[in-house]
């Protein structure tokens, strides 16, 4: 097993160079750079563009020189200084922009994660165990209209409905005077409050998905005979619902974790946006659309590096809970 | 060995004493499309370290009285009427006692320490009837600790011992081992240990080895003959292969859509059978050496017509559209009960009508 992580770990560096290198190619791929969309922006604003200025940017940032000598500057400094680049746009270090919004994301979509875990796998067990009965059928129904919903639209309705009736922002991670404060006990607390609304609404439709997979799974493994060895047996019957087809109808969740190590910092853009949530979505979308290179760059090196650890701990895991699966060889 | 079976050593069996009474036993399945009759009204009784063959065609009704009686009817299925009444044999801390099975509930702690406990199942399927992800040793020390007062450690290493017992090579490995390391064979001689493990008084064996191949059934079959000596529990072998039951059986029960159409001990069914559902079951086996009366060897015989619909049971006696003796206005109008002949051999016929 540690020979096949290591192994794995081994092949993942060539893999993520050429990841980096793709995704830096694409964000070169459309027409002008960040100096016009730049120069753009300033003449829509009316501002007058100071061509001086931007051939000194131009000049910092390299932006004259060949894709691959920009690429190598930037994965140097990545790879020798931790210097993941200057954000063009916020006129800030990447890595002083990023790690906070990562942070509140991480917090933000695990809890939203587990959240759902819990709430899904009992009704899910439930509905299996019951099905056809009246709580099976509204939990089919609250999981379809679950999964129907898209995020931002639930999160538009609740943002409204707690601002007509209950005359409440629900936006936000945070109260205004805690919005730039520096870090501290009141501020995290003050997150706490903020936070279940938009973990709710985030957690709900993978809530409604879960429920869905663990009711057809655990349906696919009650009628196995084994589950009947396990009554002939004598074993009380709800403990042997939960230690024997519900163990194995878990497998696949395990097998999908990893992947949703990457859907943290895209997953819940539109939400995000919609909410107002500092998180890494909507700063990955704008500097997408700004051209702001080495912050994108940044965030699909991200993105790609957690989907390939991800699969890495999805394989592991699986590994762990299905005696049946064996990764060497 | 000696410690592990300790206090358990099987008391000389009584084999007059009666262990199990099934009477009138109807089990229905309340389906959507209808209600299917798997058992209309079956009767007989299990003797102390007796064995008796479950013998049938496909649907007849031989799996579902094996449930039925562990009180393990998967729904919509239910017992609807009858008894099973089981002679439970006294231990330390409790006197004998009769229990009806039919009249538990069946997620209810008494039927939970029967099952088991007091009566176990060996399964059709050993490729499947394991959880694929808990160990050997995991899955039958489970069963101890639910039925036998003892520590882990002792229902561990009675687990050995069982699986010493059952044959299997290095049984302190395979306690470690999962399912699917497991041979076919392996695996049932597994199920049988885990079966054995508690010291049942009656084991149900469910077509145990319809799923293995013919070396490694009469193994097993051997295997379970032996086990019987030495534990004294009585069986009831469910099979549709009348060589297993000529090889295994003491008394035979022919079934024939959920209702039990002749009973005897097994010379007599074999030798002289009286229903005609048994006689043709009987030729529809290959025998080595048989001959006809005129010195060629005779073609076998399959029973005519097939296993009618469930929802659509014919009227009168349910096998009489497939009987050659059939009497027409008789046969097709009343089903007939089950009579006594000499010898304690019954049979429903007409055609034993004083």
């Amino acid at each position: 097993m540690l020979l096949y992580i290591i192994r794995r770990i081994l092949f993942m560096i060539p893999t993520l160079a050429a990841i980096s290198i793709l995704s830096f190619a694409i964000i070169q791929l459309p027409p002008g750079d960040f100096l016009t969309s730049y120069a753009a922006q300033l003449a829509q604003e009316g501002d007058l563009v100071d061509e001086e200025e931007l051939e000194a940017l131009a000049q910092r940032y390299g932006l004259g020189q060949p894709v691959y000598v920009q690429y190598w500057k930037w994965i140097k400094g990545i790879a020798t200084k931790g210097d993941w680049g200057q954000s063009m746009e916020w006129q800030k270090p990447v890595a002083e922009l990023i790690w906070e919004r990562l942070a509140l994301t991480v917090v933000l979509s695990m809890s939203a994660l587990l959240v759902s875990w819990f709430i899904a796998i009992p009704i899910g067990v439930y509905s299996a165990t019951n099905q056809y009965s009246i709580l099976d059928y509204s939990m089919t129904a609250f999981s379809f209209i679950g999964l129907g919903v898209p995020g931002f639209l639930l999160a538009l309705i609740i943002l409204y409905l707690a601002h007509s009736q209950l005359n409440m922002n629900v936006g936000g991670l945070f109260s205004e005077e805690y919005m730039l404060a520096p870090w501290s006990w009141a501020k995290i607390m003050d997150m706490l409050a903020h936070i279940w609304v938009p973990m709710f609404i985030v957690a709900i439709s993978s809530t409604a998905g879960n429920i869905r997979i663990t009711r057809a799974n655990l349906l696919d493994e009650l009628n196995k005979p084994y589950v009947e060895t396990a009554r002939a047996k004598g074993v009380k019957e709800t403990k042997l619902i939960w230690k024997y087809p519900v163990r194995v109808a878990m497998n696949p969740f395990f097998s999908t974790v990893g992947w949703s190590l990457a859907s943290l910092i895209s997953g819940t853009t539109l939400v995000a946006m919609v909410l107002s949530l500092q998180t890494t979505g909507p700063m990955l979308l704008r500097s997408l659309t700004a051209q702001d290179m080495y912050l994108a760059g940044t965030f699909l090196f991200m993105l790609s590096t957690l989907t390939i650890i991800g699969t890495l701990i999805s394989d592991v895991l699986l590994a762990i809970v299905d005696p049946r699966i064996r990764l060497e060889q | 060995m000696e410690q592990a079976n300790n206090g358990h050593a099987p008391a000389p069996v009584d084999t007059d004493e009666v262990l199990l009474e099934i009477k009138d036993l109807k089990t229905h399945f309340f389906l959507d499309q209808g209600v299917v009759h798997a058992l209309e009204g079956v009767d007989f009784t299990v003797n102390r370290g007796q064995t008796i063959g479950l013998v049938g065609e496909s649907g007849c009704g031989k799996s579902v009285t094996a449930r039925s009686i562990l009180s393990i009817v998967p729904p919509p299925g239910r017992v609807v009427q009858g008894e099973i009444l089981f002679h439970r044999a006294p231990t330390a801390d409790r006197p004998g006692e009769t229990v009806d099975m039919a009249q538990l509930d069946p997620k209810g702690s008494l039927a939970r320490s029967i099952r088991g406990g007091d009566i176990s199942m060996v399964f059709q399927e050993p490729m499947t009837s394991l959880s694929p992800v808990h160990t050997i040793g995991a899955q039958i020390i489970e069963a101890i600790s639910l039925h036998r007062d003892c520590s882990q450690e002792e229902a561990a290493e009675i687990t050995v011992e069982m699986l010493r017992r059952v044959n299997l090579p290095q049984p302190e490995g395979v306690l470690k081992r999962y399912p699917h390391e497991l041979s076919g064979g392996m695996r049932q001689r597994v199920m049988i240990a885990m079966a054995l493990s508690c010291q049942p008084s009656l084991l149900i064996a469910d077509e145990p080895t319809t799923a293995l191949d013919v070396t490694t059934q009469a193994q097993i079959l051997t295997l379970m003959q032996e086990l019987q000596e030495e534990f004294g529990m009585a069986i009831i072998f469910i099979t549709h292969d009348l060589g297993v039951i000529a090889q295994m059986v003491d008394y035979v029960v022919v079934m024939y859509l959920g209702e039990v159409v002749e009973m005897a001990d097994v010379n007599s069914i074999f030798y002289d059978p009286k229903h005609p559902y048994t006689r043709s079951l009987l030729h529809s086996i290959p025998k080595l050496g048989r001959k006809s009366v005129e010195g060629l060897t005779s073609r076998l015989t399959a029973i005519h017509g097939v296993v009618p619909d469930p929802y659509s049971i014919p009227k009168g006696c349910p096998y009489h559209p497939r009987c050659h003796d059939a009497v027409r206005g008789v046969c097709d109008t009343d089903n007939p009960t089950l009579h006594t002949l000499p010898g304690d051999h019954k049979v429903r016929c007409v055609l034993y009508d004083d």
